[in-house]
């Protein structure tokens, strides 16, 4: 009892109280250390450093250094030109285009908070322009934004590698078509909302416009070509692609379309390494905090307990994605995945599920946590970028969060949609 | 006396904040450079993948610093958002006081591993490089975030005005 009343009744204490989530780590593991756990005092050292002694953690970094160039630098509009010179002629097409453009930046970028600043600033004024309602307008860019936790190669999967020990490969196979089908499925969405509410049809595309924006964007849409054809074309492992995605996003953005200058360099770096060191001080906090969690031989008693109960594995599986999709609009996806990712796998891979499906599962959850009323992340930088009322920033993603966990559902029941890309080698 | 204060905390912060995104500048460097080596010269660097890690330590406590300064480490602040502002500066006081002490213990606890790298001259297997300097960062970067978290609770105190933004200088950064 007093273990749970540390490693579960401790965090939830604190988080309430506003304590920063890796202090909260922190203090639990000192607790459980100096009074639950038998194991000496220097382990706290030893397992903050392996937590970031982790060859597939160089990623992060180095993604966050991209992410930064590419939104500072012009990449996303050029993107957002490309995509909508590509989609007219049909009744929606806008809204269609901003869930598209949301998919390609949120990939290149891997910020799902930078991706709805982005696609807020340079879509929501045409779509309010085009005849879409400000609530429906903000709906869709707060939630479009969120794909960035799912896409690959995105930083939500590689610290689920690292906590469940899956290859970080793997999971971003897994997720490319998981990620196809929530846009799908959205766009889907945004079209039959566009012909019930009469929104007026778009230009149709023509050749030459779509000609001169690929021409525009081409350096762009390299990005994608650098990290995916580097990743999957098994020249460069994650970490080396996201290192080589800086160095051609710094190519592009100052060589190319100089839209960065020096000054810009350091603000840019400077931003970069704080946005890091917000991150990664909760990898490193959650290191030990995981080691004993697992350690402790709670988790091994949780999965007792959910066997005693003699649920069948969907109605754990739907638990566990309502217990996430809570803590996600409590929590964002890296302290989530960070926590939670220790004590669930061994629940749901008890229950046959396997881990790269469930890593899948987390994403997919925790990206509509980001817009999940009342605290998404992603519905607060939209009441920043867009001036609206919370209120109507809640009515407005509400269709998208409904819409979303029935993908979720799906993703979650049929987990070929998740495997089949990885064939046989999983 | 204050002010004198201040200017020594913006400039322990520009050179940390300096240092942290110099290391990120090199880490990103050596990974190209082991890239170009490997598919263009057929030789790779063999320490790389350490001095990366190790170089990734380095930016996480060094820049650390800034975020302690700034208080924007991440947390879930919007039930604490609803309180009252007295109730919400309590358990901000709390919040630093707490990680004061959790820093320190864990200093006290990483002192003797340190020592003991120090001591057997412990390396890195590729790197051959000594593992007190990583190792140590963790320790030196807590107190020095527990540092400027005292500092920043002092300033509190004594001054009328809480510290101003220009004062905390640290740049905007975007969250997930």
């Amino acid at each position: 009892m007093t273990g749970y009343l540390v490693y579960f009744g401790l965090p939830v204490v604190l988080l309430s109280i506003g304590f920063p989530v890796f202090l909260i780590l922190l203090v639990t593991s000192l607790v459980a250390v100096i009074f639950l756990a038998d194991v000496p005092m220097e382990t706290i050292q030893t397992y903050m450093f392996g937590s970031l002694d982790n060859f597939p953690l160089l990623a992060v970094p180095f993604f966050v250094l991209a992410g930064e160039f590419m939104a500072q630098g012009g990449i996303a509009r050029r993107v957002i030109a490309w995509v909508m010179s590509m989609i007219g002629g049909v009744r929606g097409s806008l809204a269609v285009t901003t869930v598209a453009a949301s998919e390609l930046f949120g990939a290149m970028s891997h910020t799902a908070v930078g991706t709805v600043i982005a696609m807020g600033r340079m879509i929501y004024p045409s779509l309010r322009d085009n005849g879409y309602n400000d609530r429906f307008a903000v709906g869709l860019v707060a939630s479009s934004g969120a794909i960035a936790v799912v896409i690959p190669p995105s930083i939500a999967m590689i610290l689920y590698s690292m906590s469940a020990q899956q290859s970080a490969v793997f999971l971003f196979t897994a997720g490319i078509l998981p990620s196809l089908l929530i846009g799908v499925v959205d766009a889907a969405y945004v079209m039959g909302y566009a012909r019930f509410k009469g929104v007026p049809l778009a230009a149709r595309a023509n050749w030459v416009n779509i000609w001169i924006t690929t021409k525009e964007a081409s350096w762009s849409i390299g990005t994608l070509v650098v990290i995916f054809g580097g990743i999957y074309g098994g020249i460069f492992t994650p970490t080396e692609a996201a290192g080589v995605a800086v160095v051609y996003s710094v190519f592009v953005t100052m060589c190319i379309y100089r839209e960065v200058g020096f000054a810009d360099l350091w603000r840019i770096l400077t931003s970069a390494a704080f946005l890091n060191s917000q991150i990664l001080i909760i990898v490193t906090s959650a290191g030990i905090y995981s080691w004993l969690l697992t350690t402790s031989g709670i988790p091994q008693q949780i999965v007792h307990a959910m066997n005693a109960m003699q649920l069948r594995p969907w109605e754990m599986l739907l638990m566990i994605n309502v217990g996430l999709l809570l803590a996600g609009s409590f929590l964002e996806p890296a302290p989530a995945i960070l926590i939670l990712t220790p004590l669930l796998l061994p629940i749901v891979v008890a229950e046959g599920v396997n881990p790269i499906h469930f890593g899948i599962i987390m994403a997919v959850n925790l990206s509509i946590g980001m817009y999940t009323p009342p605290f998404g992340l992603n519905l607060f930088t939209s009441q920043a970028v867009f001036n609206s009322p919370i209120g109507r920033i809640y009515a407005g993603v509400l269709p998208f969060v409904a819409i979303n966990f029935a993908t979720l559902m799906v993703i979650t029941y049929v987990p070929s949609i998740s495997m089949v890309l990885l064939g046989s080698r999983h | 006396m204050a002010d004198k204060i201040l200017r020594v905390v913006n400039a322990l912060l520009a050179i940390t904040r300096t240092v942290a995104a110099v290391l990120l500048v090199l880490s990103v460097i050596i990974n190209f450079a082991n890239i170009i080596g490997r598919y263009f010269f057929s030789v790779s660097i063999s320490w790389a993948e350490e001095s990366m890690l190790f170089l990734m330590v380095g930016v996480v406590f060094f820049g650390c610093g800034s975020v302690s300064w700034t208080n924007r480490h991440i947390r879930m602040d919007v039930l604490v958002n609803m309180m009252p502002t007295q109730i919400r500066k309590l358990f901000e006081l709390l919040s630093d006081l707490v990680f004061i002490a959790t820093a320190v213990a864990i200093t006290i606890f990483a002192w003797p591993v340190i020592m003991d790298l120090a001591a057997f001259d412990e390396r890195s297997q590729a790197a051959n490089f000594p593992l007190v300097i990583p190792q140590s960062l963790i320790p030196i970067g807590l107190s020095f975030m527990a540092a400027m978290v005292a500092v920043r609770l002092l300033m509190r105190s004594r001054l009328a005005a809480p510290v101003r933004p220009a004062q905390l200088a640290a740049p905007k950064a975007p969250g997930d």
